[in-house]
């Protein structure tokens, strides 16, 4: 180290030491010849002789200041309480597991049981041709597997025995009501019922959910945004084709299920 | 325990390496020195002895940033003070116990009962300009007087230049002595 050097420093009053070279002096920490300085400016200055014997006293104060001794505790057990610690941290015990494992168990089960598996929607744009794989359509050459519990029970159920159902209460446009309740929702209000005459046709996806309804004969049905919004999320089945999983466009018609009749 | 009579360096790397084992002689060697740097900063036994107890757990933490080869001693008194300074700032609102003291500081002080008041009400003020320095200043003086730490191991714990060393305690000190004299 090399401190300021008292021959470098400008003409000082007498008592203006730099303190550092004071404090440095009393600790013993400066070179042989600024330690030859400050001792010959201390035999002439007595502002500076008199600070450093204040600072010299109070250090003397300070290095009285007992350090109480420790506990018997202290002495004889902190070592097995620090190693004991450590191994803990190193090796938990098993229960302290139990505080993270539990609600992480608790976490996954949830998750198992609740979770929705991500459902590509089809949207009416990417409507399955619903011409050929319509089932009434006996020439199609391939294999159509409906589900028994969840379209098949929609498309086998008729308008016709709706209506007949529901004739006994004078209700002409009750049928839609019932396939509403298929498909837990509340019933359509009045002003909302489509007319029984129209074809209505929704789309499936591949994990048996309604994603779209549409309604009309065409090749491009119109969507039936009002049906929709009563049917749409409902899971009827898992349609597949030949065994494989599929999107489908399944009709339910007045005239299908008479026909189904 | 078979590790007693390693060097420092050997605990250290046995340590690091995952022996466990190896770090309790390590803890028996510098137990007392933590536990007086601590009090030091926290003047309260209890205080001190928890502290000392997390100042080596840290220290088993830290193991493996110690950097092989150098000096243990001002590493883990780095972290010990490090420890105590965090603890007596979150601790500021509890009263330190009343300073005590050891020995006579001038000889003749049995004989003369004037001058055991005199001295003892001088110990006294020096404690309270103590508590009245500011956290870096009282630092520096702890490492400085009380532990009589040189320049350069002072310069490694605080991680600040020699030259600041010198001149951070030269200022701590003189604000001391102000702060004495002003409660005269």
């Amino acid at each position: 180290m090399k401190p300021n050097n008292l021959e470098n420093t400008p003409k000082r009053k007498e008592h203006d030491l730099p303190i550092e070279l004071l404090s440095a002096y009393l600790d013993n920490e400066l070179n042989e010849k600024d330690r030859n300085l400050v001792k010959e400016h201390l035999l002439v200055c007595r502002e500076c002789a008199k600070k450093i014997e204040e600072f010299k006293t109070i250090d003397g104060y300070l290095k009285e200041r007992k350090i109480p001794e420790p506990s018997s505790d202290f002495v004889f057990n902190l070592n097995k309480r620090v190693m004991a610690s450590i191994k803990k941290s190193e090796h938990p015990h098993f229960l302290s597991w139990l505080s993270v494992l539990v609600p992480a168990v608790a976490v996954f089960l949830f998750i198992i049981l609740f979770y929705e598996k991500p459902i590509k929607i089809v949207g009416m744009e990417y409507r399955v041709g619903w011409e050929e794989i319509k089932t009434e359509e006996k020439e199609l050459a391939v294999e159509i597997s409906l589900p028994k519990d969840g379209v098949s029970k929609l498309t086998q159920t008729s308008y016709s025995q709706m209506r007949d159902k529901l004739s006994s209460v004078g209700e002409e446009e009750k049928p839609m009501t019932e396939v509403s309740k298929m498909a837990g929702k509340e019933p359509p209000s009045e002003e909302l019922k489509p007319s029984r005459k129209r074809i209505v046709r929704a789309i499936i996806d591949s994990t048996g959910q309604v994603v779209g309804v549409a309604t009309g004969g065409s090749i491009a049905p119109k969507r039936d945004t009002l049906l929709e919004n009563y049917l749409k999320g409902k899971y009827l089945a898992r349609p597949s084709i030949k065994g494989k999983a599929t999107k489908l466009f399944v009709e339910f018609s007045e005239n299908e299920e008479d026909s189904s009749k | 325990m078979y590790f007693n009579n390693e060097s420092d360096e050997i605990l250290i790397e046995k340590t690091k390496k995952g022996e466990v084992e190896a770090f309790s002689p390590l803890i028996e060697r510098y137990k007392m020195l933590v536990y007086r740097v601590v009090y030091r900063f926290v003047g309260n036994r209890d205080d001190a002895e928890d502290l000392t107890q997390e100042v080596f757990i840290k220290v088993y933490r830290s193991i493996k940033d110690f950097k092989s080869g150098m000096p243990f001693l001002p590493w883990i008194s780095k972290i010990a003070i490090n420890q105590a300074i965090n603890f007596i700032k979150r601790e500021r609102k509890k009263q330190p116990e009343s300073i005590e003291w050891i020995g006579n500081h001038k000889a003749d002080e049995k004989d003369d009962p004037v001058e055991m008041i005199r001295n003892k009400m001088l110990k006294e003020r020096i404690s309270r300009a103590m508590e009245k320095l500011p956290e870096k200043d009282r630092t520096i003086i702890i490492l400085r007087i009380e532990e009589e730490l040189s320049y350069d191991e002072i310069s490694k714990i605080l991680k600040i230049p020699k030259g600041t060393v010198m001149s951070r305690l030269a200022r701590a000190r003189e604000k001391l002595r102000e702060i004495f004299y002003e409660t005269q």
